[in-house]
């Protein structure tokens, strides 16, 4: 096989790539609880938090946990109502941070008064359960024991835009926030990465003759 | 008396004249993949907002700390400077950090608050806090004073950028001692070096991490150094002058990061079995060698030393706090235990440290395959399992390429020894560190980052997957390998760009 066709056949398998990402449309934030997740209410590992009192929003497609954890357990969501299940998820182990998203069965209409219920793994430690401290008869509860408050959740749906109709606001807030101010930022990210692919292919053409 | 000077360091035989003719050997691929290294980290450093690189709020600190006291940190508290203070609250440095549903800073009304703030001139003076880097030895930071200062009439951004762009250039030596190292080391197939070369300057991780103020950019060239050192005095013997470069690296990469520490024991060995091999010629002149290599290498140990014995502290300062803790809370078997499991599944017998958890996949090779910001973002799952599979096949192309030249390797055994101990002994570092950190319940060390001092050695790893494919389609698999982590760089910028921009 000749090298120039190997590199043009994968160049051009990238940019299909980059097209087919670019497609794609990123989740966008539906709701959240009010809870602001700053406080640590408990922590867990192998149990199960239940929290009642949630608005399910129609077209919820996955929910963000304010858990924090170094290598997070899987973590399985059953939400349910009137003791019949409405959405379950889960994701995977091996997460980092103060937030999991757990990608769930789409939810059709909006469901008020919901109980959502976080299964976690067991895990190398405890899962720090984040949120704000409320009265004892709204907190979440880990097994039989009630927390000191309740979790953040933040509702998820996909999003109506693909990423190609977000590149002016995604190129404008690069150009904030950095020493270079503008339009230049992304300018000079374009004009490096034009450089990487270039020089990379021709060192690999005159090298590998 | 310095026109004497100056004229003797222009004689074709003086040390200048001598590294302007070897860099001038060079040949041009080893300096385009350095080129390309510098450009990759470059891109990364505009991509990773101000502040939101793995820990760079506290390697700020400990530059910072140095150009304006000339001290060194004096403690590892998080009370930052008010003029970094400022630029972390506007910036919305902890809304953002582990967060992934925030962005970083996105209007205009926001950028126009923190360029007032800055402009108000908050002091640069700190506490002395340098977080988690300050145990870290100074020469990093040191040579960050630099851009800092060049920078500071710009402002604070500005400083962050330039320091960036200073370990930008330090992967670009990083890249060109990769490619050295795997034409030393693997002489056989030229064609194949580029490779090796492209792969390090292309690594999306080590663009990453080289476009922080962070020390790591310094370690994994000084590393990288290392092992081209070791390979050439292996290749071509060891003289005095090949003795000074093992020396020198080895010193510098003590004062750079104290996880080099782990590259020790390949060192001893590796000079051990150079000087058994030149005192066959001459016994004098090899001890001679060994005890100049030992000698320098030796320099900021016994500086470390004398600094803690001056300030009252134990001998090696966090190394030997490290070993008393394990000492009084853990137990050596416990520990075999836990480093065996932090990076590959458990045997039968061992108790289960991590539950749930396949660290070999789940932690490392997503972590070098990309789990970008504060280790908090992701590719979807798929990637890695579609990175698992071309992985393997790389892999299976590797073995190959063993066995094709089992015969060669089986002739330099010492050599593969050296690399051998040099990978265990970083591995058992950071594996021992984490163990200290999951007994105290303060977290885990579980960052592909931690891997990359042994980059050459991935390189190299390239070059021979490379060649394992044959002469005929050796240099379309290398192709392919090199195409393979440029789509990897180009989508992990991609992630990190939606991660605090989307």
């Amino acid at each position: 096989v000749r090298l120039p066709i190997v590199l043009l056949a994968g160049l051009a398998l990238t940019a299909i790539g980059v097209g087919l990402s670019m497609s794609r449309s990123p989740r966008t934030v539906l709701a959240d609880n009010s809870i602001v997740g700053e406080y640590l209410i408990g922590s867990g590992a192998g149990d199960t938090v239940c929290q009642a009192g949630e608005v399910l929003p129609a077209d919820t497609s996955a929910l963000h946990l304010s858990l924090g954890a170094i290598l997070g357990p899987k973590v399985t969501v059953l939400a349910s109502a009137e003791g019949q299940p409405v959405t379950t998820g889960s994701a995977g182990s091996g997460w980092l941070g103060q937030g999991v998203t757990v990608p769930v069965k789409r939810v059709a209409r909006t469901v008020s008064d919901a109980r959502i219920c976080i299964e976690l793994g067991p895990a190398v430690e405890q899962v720090s359960i984040l949120g704000n401290r409320t009265a004892p008869a709204d907190a979440a509860t880990i097994g039989a024991r009630g927390l000191i408050g309740r979790l953040r959740i933040v509702y998820l749906r996909p999003g109506r835009r693909s990423w190609w109709s977000l590149i002016t606001p995604v190129e404008r807030r690069l150009g904030l926030g950095h020493a270079i101010s503008g339009i230049w930022v992304a300018l000079l990210i374009l004009v490096l990465g034009g450089a990487l692919v270039g020089l990379t292919g021709g060192l690999l053409l005159t090298e590998l003759k | 008396v310095s026109l004497r000077r100056l004229r003797r360091l222009r004689r074709p035989g003086a040390p200048a004249a001598r590294l302007r003719a070897a860099l001038a050997r060079l040949p041009r691929a080893a300096w385009l993949c350095a080129l390309l290294a510098c450009v990759n980290a470059t891109a990364w450093s505009l991509i990773t907002p101000p502040f939101q690189g793995l820990d760079e709020q506290d390697h700020f600190a400990y530059v910072q700390q140095l150009a304006e006291t000339g001290s060194l940190p004096s403690s590892s508290g998080e009370t930052y400077s008010p003029l970094e203070h400022v630029a972390l609250r506007d910036l919305h440095f902890e809304g953002v950090r582990w967060q992934v549903e925030n962005d970083a800073i996105s209007s205009r009304a926001q950028q126009r608050r923190l360029r007032r703030d800055l402009a108000s001139k908050p002091s640069p003076l700190g506490s002395g806090d340098a977080g988690s880097a300050a145990s870290e030895p100074p020469l990093y930071y040191g040579l960050a004073v630099v851009p800092y200062e060049l920078g500071r009439g710009g402002g604070v951004l500005d400083q962050v950028q330039l320091i960036r762009l200073l370990s930008a250039v330090i992967a670009g030596l990083t890249a060109l001692f990769a490619y050295l190292f795997v034409r030393e080391a693997l002489p056989g197939a030229p064609w194949a070096w580029v490779v090796g070369g492209l792969v390090a300057a292309l690594a999306p991780l080590l663009g990453s991490m080289s476009s922080l103020v962070n020390p790591d950019a310094l370690l994994y060239a000084v590393s990288a150094a290392l092992f081209y050192s070791l390979a050439r005095a292996f290749r071509r013997g060891l003289t005095r002058r090949r003795a000074v470069a093992i020396g020198l690296v080895t010193a510098i990469g003590f004062i750079t990061k104290l996880n080099f520490i782990g590259l020790l024991p390949a060192v001893l060995l590796g000079l051990g079995l150079l000087t058994r091999r030149a005192a066959r010629d001459s016994r004098r002149d090899a001890y001679r060698c060994l005890a100049l290599a030992l000698a320098l290498a030796a320099v900021p140990i016994a500086i470390f030393l004398l600094a803690n014995a001056l300030g009252g502290r134990s001998g090696v300062g966090p190394v030997s706090a490290a070993i008393h803790s394990t000492r009084k809370h853990g137990s050596l078997l416990g520990e075999i235990s836990y480093i065996w499991q932090l990076y590959l599944p458990r045997l039968p017998g061992m108790s289960d440290d991590f539950p749930g958890v396949l660290t070999t996949l789940q932690v490392w090779f997503r972590g070098v395959v990309g789990v970008y910001g504060w280790l908090d973002t992701p590719f979807p799952g798929a990637v890695y399992d579609v990175a698992l599979v071309l992985f393997l096949l790389v892999a299976a192309s590797f073995v190959r390429g063993l066995v094709q030249a089992r015969a060669v390797l089986r002739a330099r055994s010492g050599e593969l020894a050296v690399y051998a101990l040099a990978s265990l002994g970083l591995l058992g570092l950071v594996g021992a560190d984490s163990y200290i950190a999951f007994l105290a319940n303060a977290g885990l060390y579980l960052q592909a980052r931690y891997l990359l001092p042994l980059g050459a050695l991935g390189a190299a790893a390239a070059v021979l997957a490379a060649r394992g494919a044959g002469r005929r389609w050796g240099p379309t698999l290398g192709a392919l390998i090199v195409l393979l982590v440029l789509a990897q760089d180009i989508f992990s910028q991609m992630l990190v760009i939606s991660r605090f921009y989307g």
